[in-house]
């Protein structure tokens, strides 16, 4: 069934990444006076960026989400409250979810930055997002927006500035952001069936790959008595509260670059003394999948090429499937394992293709992440990032991502396929860049298995580049909802 | 290394006990999670000193109810997976944990003590309370934990002697052959480890008889049940029957929604990489029909399990060591026990995707489960649905040991791989065998 999306309903970030508005800056906002905010809310509406605008007709956008404490200020009825996904209620921090995460040691939530105390979970409410061509227009919005919050009875508890890096990158020096899903029923439809994933993987109220309708927050008619919400698809004596909005991950993920490159660099020279003449930026590629440019290695094994930086429509089980390319355990491979997900399992090859296919697209998730911090080396080279000396300057990413089930799509993916040092078969190897290797005990480290003839080579004692330094679960609702949140 | 002597089988017991009433059961609560929440780092029993034991757990039944809504009394459950025969199970248990044993089961009626309390009328004792497995299903047969754990030994020697040779720079230039031939002499020099040049013991002929004769008959059955599934069953009891009581089941259903909080099941979730499911729900009515579809349902995964699924891979679900399903309360509830690698989420997305209509034929007969379709539609093909019912029916064990817990059912078959191309039995080319490591 192609369902089409109803896009002047659904905010605007959740379809498009904003790639012409460079700059950006999130305010995590905290509600003192109800009634007020509400109000604020009311006459932010018609500035709140739909997904029906053109990006080519604007200079700036907002968005605006919800943690669930904010949601339960709005005076939502308590029947309808626990009717919101339970890692929602529950929120990032947990005891369990921190394991699930790897929020431990120095990613622990009690050293965030925000997001990690009881305090902070109670108190940070909304989100507003706002998005600018450039810096100027930038503080243009965020002024704008500051002198309305003050008599909204709204606190600004934390702003958090973002970088736009050149050339696409991110702060460990490659392409970022480029194997995304799309929509089916948005419009533009990608050229890669693989990527094209039905609108209830991400938005209430669409149905999912499992052609079902997730469950979405809702309350009962009376609490809607200005008939705002539409009908609930798998309950519709109920309201849907959810329809067009979209659960929002958000995690400061601070990078190590200097360490991180430090171990590719000794990695190289070892590897180098040991006559297996080889660079940082080459094991650096391996571990990510891809060259610094974004080219993929599985089609571009030996060197980058340019005319491949973006290129997507690719699979690893006929081009690559023992790894010798892109490394079974590669980050790109582990977050996305595309056609190859799984590995003999039925015991027809074509079977598993074609299994993997449409597995994969219950796994996904549409990634709006954006870099802070200054870059180490300002040409995001690597070998002038490996030059560079250490600066100790804060440096990362905001990892934001939208899903319509937090627990099968973020969660999983962080858990089953980053942190999991026995992904696909593999024995100790978590995700060389980003992974977690506490699983397998305290202390432990990760290695690194690049698949070669005619054995495996593996660089082995990898510690952690990359620790959470805040984060929280949001529910980004859809225009209409945000009336009647307003409303109530 | 025994199992290159003789072929050595793998079996479960499941143990329900009735917790006398007399008894605290809050204190019972508290000595299992005392048992349970150190057992990585501080283990009150000696559960590595058991050689033959893959599994185990504990775990308690409280305010169980049939469908009718009568009482199952509060129990003890002791699960266990273990090589050999039950006797020689339970005879290891009590010879490493004879004093744990009497603590525990102190809270359970009728658990012999005193003076003049053998060895023999404890396990007399289990045995009385055991309850029939319908169906437990060892996914890797004939994988002792002597070898599980030494073949992950042998793999992580062969790790170490490649980069060492590679640090060395001595594997340059050397041809498949050779690297593998390096291989084969640096485990052969090693005492600790040569046992694995030899290859593990096969199924007796006598083992083997059995097995093919079972299977033969199973057939024949089928084959003599083929007119009776033709004219009877298909169109009564899997056309209209079911219709008429999953019709009545849909005007009993209640939206699916989370009905209980499961903090308790997630702070013993993932504190290693395995984890274990323990579910056990209230088969609904008419018993004849749910029962008799179950049985049929478990007789076939069981077939499908003992003759085909046997090499790590159960429907294609990579994750399950040990699983098996168990009538109680008179067949009036049942469980469902397993033993898994890694996440719940994917674990449960893999029955899901890979097996939803195996899931729906079986817990299909159970109360509150998603509305199904003929037996095998719909149900478990809603995901977020399923998984909510799962969750639902879902208790913690207060004790869960793996004596693995960090080998993988696919580290076990690569392993197993790996060690059939030292001792010769692979078929693989030596690159390809070469892949594995």
């Amino acid at each position: 069934m192609n369902e089409s999306v109803e896009l002047n309903d659904v905010q605007g970030i959740i379809i498009k990444g904003y790639d012409k508005l460079k700059a950006a800056s999130f305010l995590l906002l905290e509600i003192t006076d109800i009634a007020k905010s509400k109000q604020w809310i009311t006459s932010l509406l018609p500035s709140i960026t739909h997904a029906g605008i053109s990006t080519q007709t604007i200079d700036s956008a907002i968005q605006l989400a919800f943690t669930y404490s904010g949601v339960a200020k709005m005076n939502i009825p308590a029947e309808g409250l626990t009717t919101f996904p339970p890692e929602f209620v529950e929120g990032m921090v947990t005891e369990h979810r921190s394991r699930m995460l790897g929020d431990l040691d120095d990613s622990a939530p009690e050293k965030w930055n925000w997001g990690g105390s009881d305090y902070d979970f109670e108190s940070i409410h909304l989100l507003l997002m706002l998005y600018a061509t450039d810096d100027t227009k930038l503080q243009i919005v965020l002024n704008e927006q500051k002198s309305t919050l003050a008599s909204a009875g709204i606190k600004i508890k934390y702003e958090l500035d973002s970088t736009k890096l050149p050339n696409e990158k991110e702060h460990f020096g490659f392409r970022d952001g480029i194997a995304q899903p799309v929509m089916r029923g948005v419009g533009h439809e990608s050229k890669h069936e693989a990527n094209l994933i039905n609108p209830g993987e991400f938005l209430f109220g669409y149905q999912n790959e499992y052609e079902k309708y997730m469950f979405s927050p809702t309350v009962s008619p009376e609490h809607d008595p200005q008939n705002i919400l539409q009908a609930d698809k798998n309950n519709p004596a109920l309201k849907d509260v959810g329809r067009n909005g979209s659960m929002l991950v958000f995690r400061q993920l601070e990078q190590n670059v200097k360490a991180f490159w430090n171990m590719a660099d000794q990695a190289a020279k070892e590897k180098t003394a040991q006559q297996d003449p080889t660079t940082a930026e080459y094991i650096a590629s391996k571990m990510l999948g891809r060259w610094p440019n974004g080219s993929p290695l599985t089609k571009c094994p030996v060197h980058p090429d340019p005319a491949k930086e973006t290129f997507d429509n690719f699979g690893y089980a006929e081009d690559d499937y023992d790894g010798f390319k892109c490394p079974i355990g590669s980050h790109i491979r582990r977050a996305n394992p595309r056609d190859n997900f799984l590995r003999d399992s039925t015991g027809d090859k074509e079977k598993d293709i074609e299994k993997s296919m449409m597995f994969m697209k219950r796994f996904r998730i549409l990634r709006r992440g954006r870099s802070y911090g200054p870059p180490l080396a300002a040409s995001m080279e690597p070998k002038d990032i490996i030059n560079a000396a250490e600066d100790h300057k804060e440096r990362g990413l905001y990892f934001l991502c939208f899903n319509s089930n937090i627990g099968r799509q973020f969660e999983l993916i962080q858990q089953t396929w980053i942190n999991n040092p026995k992904f696909a078969g593999l024995y100790e190897d978590p995700d060389p860049m980003i992974g977690y290797p506490g699983i397998m005990g305290e202390g432990a480290t990760s290695t690194f298995t690049e698949q070669a003839l005619p054995v495996r080579k593996q660089v082995k004692g990898i510690t952690r580049f990359v620790n959470v330094k805040g984060g929280a679960y949001f529910f980004m609702p859809g225009l209409k909802a945000l009336k009647y949140l307003s409303s109530i | 290394m025994k199992n290159n002597e003789r072929y050595i089988g793998q079996g479960g017991i499941t143990v329900i006990t009735e917790i006398d009433p007399a008894r605290d059961i809050q204190e019972l609560y508290i000595l299992l999670n005392h048992i349970g929440d150190n057992i990585n780092t501080t283990p009150v029993i000696d559960f590595a000193g058991m050689k033959g034991l893959h599994f185990c757990r504990w775990f308690i039944i409280e305010g169980l109810k049939d469908v009718s809504g009568n009482a199952f009394p509060s129990s003890l459950v002791y699960a266990a997976y273990y090589d050999g025969s039950e006797e020689e199970h339970l005879m290891e248990l009590l010879d490493k944990c004879r004093d744990s044993i009497n603590m525990i089961y102190s809270y359970c009626k009728g658990f012999p003590s005193g003076t003049g309390t053998t060895d023999s009328s404890i396990i007399h004792y289990f045995k009385k309370h055991m309850s029939k497995n319908q169906l437990l299903w060892p996914a890797y047969r004939g994988g002792t934990v002597e070898q599980i754990l030494g073949e992950q030994k042998v793999r992580d020697a062969i790790q170490t002697y490649l980069n060492q040779r590679q640090a060395a720079n001595k594997l340059e230039g050397l041809t498949d052959e050779e690297i593998k031939a390096g291989i084969i002499h640096y485990i052969q020099s090693d005492p600790s480890l040569k046992w694995a040049l030899k290859q593990r013991a096969q199924p007796s002929f006598g083992w083997n008889f059995i097995y093919y004769f079972k299977l033969v008959t199973k057939l024949l059955l089928i084959v003599l049940l083929l007119p009776v599934l033709i004219v009877f069953f298909i169109p009564i009891w899997w056309l209209l029957l079911s219709r008429i009581f999953e019709k009545r089941d849909d005007k009993k259903r209640k939206q699916i929604v989370r009905t209980k909080t499961i903090t308790d099941l997630l702070n013993k979730e993932d504190r290693v990489f395995m984890n274990q499911l323990t579910i056990y729900g209230s088969i609904n009515k008419p018993y004849w029909y749910r029962l008799t579809t179950l049985k049929i349902g478990l007789w076939i995964f069981s077939l499908n399990g003992t003759y085909r699924s046997n090499k790590g891979k159960l429907s294609g679900i990579e994750t399950i060591h040990f699983a098996n399903w168990s009538l109680f309360n008179k067949g009036k509830n049942v469980m469902f026990l397993s033993n898994y690698d890694g996440a719940w989420q994917v674990y449960l997305s893999e029955f899901i995707d890979r097996s939803a209509m195996a899931m729906n034929l079986t817990f299909g007969t159970t109360a509150n489960y998603p509305k199904t379709k003929r037996l095998l539609w719909e149900g478990a093909f809603d995901e977020q649905a399923f998984k909510t019912v799962v969750r639902n029916n879902q208790y913690p064990s207060q004790v869960f040991y793996s004596t693995y817990p960090y080998i993988t059912m696919k580290n076990i078959l690569n392993n197993s791989k790996i060690r059939k191309g030292l001792d010769g039995s692979s078929k693989e080319s030596v690159s390809d065998w070469l892949k594995r490591l």
